[in-house]
């Protein structure tokens, strides 16, 4: 394994400055009013703010955060399902979506996504040996002959039956459907995936067994993961860098063992106080106050200071940027920021 | 508090408890022979897998499940009053004042054409002649008390003008309405966000010792139970199979399938170790998966997942005692077994 010695190298895949607004589907004569002044401006959402990430090859990083902070928008950019409104998606140093349409389509491969729910995300009336080699048929990676022989191997490398190739999903579990839907990102090759909620359906003794699967397939097959997750204790188990957002913006960035031990940012830190862990045991609740503000008017200044037992006078007047305060750690806090 | 209970004063004491699906000459039990009792102030936590009949002992203690589902119990009393051969009168009776239910979805509860302030005024009519001047305060004082500001204006709101975390609240401010004795909630913060989670873990534990509601809190989330639970029963494929006080079942579990679900859960708790990443650390698992109902293995279900079995599991253990109040249904248990 070649975790902690992949600093000083090119990272695999890197967002710089990315940006995601989702505005309100306008028509032109709404849109003309709006300039006139007559109607108000429509509302957009700014899904994702600024954000840089760069993951190494090798690496797992963890992205957290609650419903609606962009970390599921952050996954589709980085996956280039979605264009991003700013920003640049570099892939190996290249700016993956200002090359030639065919020369990106070969790259784009090696960059696959495992969704949340694997049910809606496999075609009900293929069998599962289609469903898996449907992608490597359309891009040449294996012929006719070779197709049987291939679908086996990738259900037997996700820990499936070779002989399950002839059903179809509804006749498998949900911890199947999610191996089905690995082995499906996987039949192309890729060098990375992005698993966006990937065990959250999944009942707790299937959870183990699907991250145990993920942990597994890095080791044979060196992948490189941005997991998506809700979940701290998932994160904490898979991940080597945790990356936190709140409302489009990462507020918090370090090593799994930073992170969780030494946590900088006053969100971090309430996220992590009350996620509710078999080893507290029973006590009692301080939980911060107010629910996660709408991203349609995000609060001034720092998004979290509306909730924030530290807040100061300047933190609803400017936005605290994302600065070291150790090393490999980042935090964007006037706290910290000094 | 502990097991030593006393049939007069539970809120809630069944034995023998199955709900029974009548299907091609043989009868599916979802719920397999359980028996429950909560006393008052009590949090009991109710914890399984998918399909492991837990929300199904739920409704069956609403008196929810409907034909073709078979309820059968040797003692059912609720709130002192026997209900096993209850009409549906005797159960409207119950529901909504003794004895409330909260879903997973609020939506379940909560009717989406209609004012929250009429439907509030609506449980409180159906079991209490009050005027509507004076509902409209015990509606505003329940939503105040499970937290939501400017109680008055949400009154006037429509579910679909609510988040996520305030339609849960005003679904529990309803259960609250009429100072049940029990509350049963199924799996009622699954689907909401850490911080909010939280806040409502911590309003229902100030609510439930403040009025002495005791709360059946049902979950598949064995650090929500940590949190929150006085007792645990751990349910597995219709039966309970370990029961006891909470830090002691978290501890020192005696079932394997407690084991198996407690080393398969992921920790978040910080350590002090700078650095350990996540890479070559396993998860220990429980091998195969929970059997669907109609293919339940005949004795100790758990048999074919469990390194412990032998040729005794063909026959369905007991449940027996390991130390005071601490019960496991298992021939081989982790912890030995006190005479």
């Amino acid at each position: 394994m070649s975790v902690g010695s992949t600093t000083g190298t090119m990272p695999l895949l890197a967002l710089q400055g990315v940006s995601k607004q989702f505005g309100s589907a306008q028509g032109w004569l709404e849109r003309g009013a709006a300039r006139l002044g007559w109607l108000p401006p429509a509302g957009s959402v700014q899904a994702v703010d600024q954000v840089d990430l760069a993951i190494m090859p090798g690496e797992v990083v963890g992205l957290v955060g609650e419903s609606g902070c962009g970390k599921s928008t952050l996954g589709r950019i980085a996956v280039g399902l979605t264009p991003p409104s700013a920003g640049e998606r570099r892939w190996c140093g290249e700016a993956i979506d200002r090359l030639p349409a065919s020369e990106r389509q070969r790259l784009q491969l090696g960059i696959q996504m495992i969704f949340q729910d694997p049910y809606a995300s496999l075609n009900p009336r293929l069998t599962v040996g289609e469903l898996i080699a449907e992608a490597p048929r359309v891009h040449g990676l294996i012929g006719r002959r070779e197709q049987s022989e291939f679908v086996a191997r990738s259900l037997q490398g996700v820990g499936l039956d070779a002989t399950m190739a002839s059903r179809y999903p509804h006749q498998f579990s949900g911890g199947q459907r999610a191996r089905i839907g690995i082995a499906r990102a996987l039949a192309v090759r890729p060098a990375f995936l992005v698993c966006d909620e990937a065990v959250a359906a999944l009942d707790v003794s299937v959870q183990a067994q699907v991250l145990n699967l993920f942990t597994d397939l890095r080791e044979q097959l060196g992948l490189t993961y941005l997991f998506i997750s809700h979940d701290l204790a998932v994160v904490r188990h898979l991940a080597d860098r945790v990356a936190v957002m709140y409302l489009g913006r990462i507020v918090e960035m370090a090593r799994v063992g930073e992170l969780f031990w030494r946590p900088a940012h006053p969100y971090t830190q309430a996220l992590l106080a009350e996620a509710p862990t078999l080893k507290v045991g029973k006590r009692q609740f301080i939980p911060i106050q107010g629910e996660l503000p709408s991203p349609l008017a995000p609060p001034s200044g720092c998004h979290f200071h509306p909730r924030c037992p530290h807040a100061m006078p300047v933190c609803s007047k400017q936005a605290p940027a994302l600065r070291e305060v150790a090393p490999g750690h980042d935090s964007a806090c006037h706290l910290t920021s000094g | 508090m502990n097991s030593v209970h006393n049939a007069a004063q539970a809120v809630l004491e069944v034995t023998g408890l199955s709900v029974g699906f009548a299907q091609r000459g043989t009868v599916l039990r979802a719920v397999d022979d359980i028996s429950l009792h909560i006393a008052p102030g009590e949090v009991l936590g109710l914890v399984g897998e998918s399909g492991s009949g837990k929300s199904m002992t739920a409704y069956s203690l609403l008196g929810l499940v409907e034909p073709p589902g078979q309820v059968s119990a040797d003692t059912f009393r609720l709130c002192g009053k026997e209900m096993r051969a209850a009409d549906e009168r005797a159960w409207r009776q119950l529901r909504g004042r003794r004895i409330a239910m909260i879903f997973q979805d609020p939506m379940m509860t909560l009717n989406p054409v209609l004012r929250i302030d009429t439907q509030m005024v609506e449980a409180i009519h159906a079991h209490r002649r009050v005027g509507r001047g004076a509902a409209l305060e015990m509606a505003a004082a329940a939503l105040q008390r499970v937290g939501i500001a400017d109680a008055p204006a949400r009154l006037h709101a429509y579910p679909h003008q609510l988040s996520g975390g305030m339609r849960q609240r005003v679904a529990i401010a309803i259960a609250l309405l009429n100072a049940p004795d029990l509350i049963v909630a199924d799996e009622p913060t699954t689907a909401l966000d850490v911080t909010i989670q939280a806040q409502i873990l911590a309003e229902m534990q100030a609510l439930c010792q403040a009025s002495g509601t005791a709360l059946l809190w049902i979950t598949h989330d064995l650090a929500v139970v940590a949190a929150l639970a006085d007792r645990v029963c751990v349910m597995y494929a219709g039966r309970i199979v370990e029961q006891g006080p909470v830090d002691q079942v978290l501890a020192q579990p005696a079932h394997p399938y407690t084991r198996g679900l407690l080393n398969s859960t992921p920790a978040a708790a910080p350590s002090q170790h700078a650095d350990n990443a996540g890479a070559t650390r396993r998860l220990s698992t429980i091998p195969g998966l929970p059997p669907a109902l109609g293919e339940r293995p005949e004795g100790c279900a758990f048999r074919p997942r469990c390194a412990r079995a032998s040729a005794a599991c063909l026959q369905v253990p007991a449940l027996v005692a390991v130390s005071p109040g601490h019960e496991v249904r298992c021939f081989h248990p982790l912890a030995r077994v006190s005479a």
